[in-house]
């Protein structure tokens, strides 16, 4: 009989409840929102720094210079396609130069930290991917400069531009 | 008095110093949009449009902005070269104003570009918007090595109607090693792939990979060889396998490849219960 009674008073409770929820819904009107939202297409290239030094050295002792300012820091955020492809790559505008005396750029190189950038060695004559990514993103690495020592290279201050350039084709 | 000269001596070196320092070491920021355009243009006509540039980070950019020829690589890394070196380069026909300016700290500013189409056009020509930060800074005859942002819109210039895609695989082989499909455009307009690699032992579907998206031109620039890395392959169990490359360029059918793998190594004998 007890059995009966908790679930006469369960059912009730139920019915109670069903009853306030159908004048609650009664109560509202349904509206439908639509969410536009624009993502349109864009880039943002950051460099750490904007000048790296390689200090002389004993070429035996130190047979690769490291820049002082390594690690640099590179971001590379980008708003595109899930299907597009976002690179950056790297070109020296020619060798390192000191009055009459150069360093072919191909001996400095760098390595990396970060997803989807690329380790490789600084040319003059073609670009070299320094990173490529799918789709949107946010992108955060380090490059880390050498420049292989010898004792050929005449003594001077050198420098060299070297251009990085991040498109989406 | 003379400590004092001294202190000033080395009080005036310092700021002197100072503003080569501060260029040295502050970061340097470029934000573009869009990136690519892909504008289909009457022979003859004309078009005008922006591209937006804006200087995300903390210290004021000078511009500089010009066109480029721009291509791929057969191993997809984009190559620039100086406007109208290249075969297929929009760059003559192309205005772009202003060409130089300064971005405060957060600041923007919209560049108009302008098309001007000639009447013989081919079916498509590129070019390459490029932004470059930095160029206030007059390169020092000796000094240290500077590094240059720059951020570019890709263009292309289309003017023939849309017609269907023309490519085909030039080659394709897999081994335990890795692999190598070199695929070829023989349109006259870029094609966008996307596509996977499927491995079958028999019709078992064993492995499946997605292909980086890739953009492949027209020629001259119309090969685009794709390595197959080692470990898609290397941990597979002895036996033969197909491998199938299935790529969509968005025409009406899809492009495909198969070839055979063969795994060496011991093959497991089933036992046969007399």
């Amino acid at each position: 009989m007890r059995r009966c009674t908790a679930v006469l008073a369960a059912l009730l409770v139920g019915a109670a409840l069903l009853i306030c929820a159908s004048a609650g819904l009664a109560a509202t009107s349904q509206q439908t929102l639509t969410v536009h939202a624009t993502v349109a297409a864009r880039a943002t290239l950051t460099l750490g720094v904007t000048d790296i030094h390689f200090p002389a050295s004993d070429p035996d002792a130190t047979p690769a210079i490291d820049a002082t300012e390594n690690p640099v820091s590179v971001d590379v955020k980008a708003h595109s396609g899930s299907s597009s492809t976002v690179t950056l790559t790297c070109q020296a505008n020619g060798d390192l130069v000191s009055g009459g005396d150069t360093i072919g750029i191909d001996q400095v190189s760098w390595t990396v930290t970060g997803a989807g950038f690329a380790a490789g060695t600084m040319s003059k004559s073609s670009g070299v991917s320094a990173g490529s990514w799918t789709g949107s993103g946010s992108r955060s690495g380090t490059f880390s400069f050498a420049l292989a020592n010898s004792w050929s290279y005449a003594t001077g201050a050198y420098s060299q531009t070297v251009v990085y350039t991040l498109t989406a084709p | 008095m003379s400590r004092y000269l001294a202190a000033a001596f080395a009080l005036l070196a310092m700021g002197l110093c100072a503003p080569h320092l501060e260029a040295g070491a502050t970061s340097t920021s470029v934000e573009l949009t869009p990136l690519t355009l892909e504008l289909g243009l009457s022979p003859g006509s004309s078009h005008t449009g922006n591209v937006t540039v804006t200087n995300p980070g903390t210290a004021a950019e000078h511009l500089r902005v010009y066109l480029q020829d721009w291509t791929l690589k057969a191993d997809g890394v984009i190559v620039f070269a100086a406007a109208g070196k290249l075969p297929g380069s929009a760059c003559s026909w192309i205005d772009v104003a202003p060409t130089e300016f300064d971005l405060k700290p957060g600041g923007s500013a919209t560049v108009r570009y302008t098309i001007r189409v000639p009447a013989a056009a081919p079916p498509e020509t590129r070019a390459v918007i490029l932004f470059e930060s930095n160029a206030q800074i007059v390169q020092a005859p000796a000094g240290p090595s500077r590094l240059v942002p720059r951020v570019g819109t890709v263009l292309y210039v289309m003017t023939a109607p849309a017609a269907a895609p023309r490519a085909r695989v030039r080659e394709f082989g897999v081994s335990p090693d890795g692999g190598l499909f070199v695929i070829e455009n023989a349109g006259e307009t870029h094609l966008r792939f996307t596509g996977h690699l499927e491995v079958r032992s028999g019709p078992e579907l064993v492995r499946q990979k997605d292909l980086t998206p890739f953009v492949l031109l027209p020629p001259p620039f119309c090969v685009r060889r794709t390595p197959l890395p080692k470990d898609w392959f290397a941990d597979l169990a002895p036996g033969s396998y197909q491998v199938t490359v299935v790529l969509d360029c968005g025409g009406p059918s899809l492009l495909g490849a198969q070839t055979a793998l063969i795994v060496p190594g011991d093959v497991p004998v089933m036992a046969v219960k007399k």
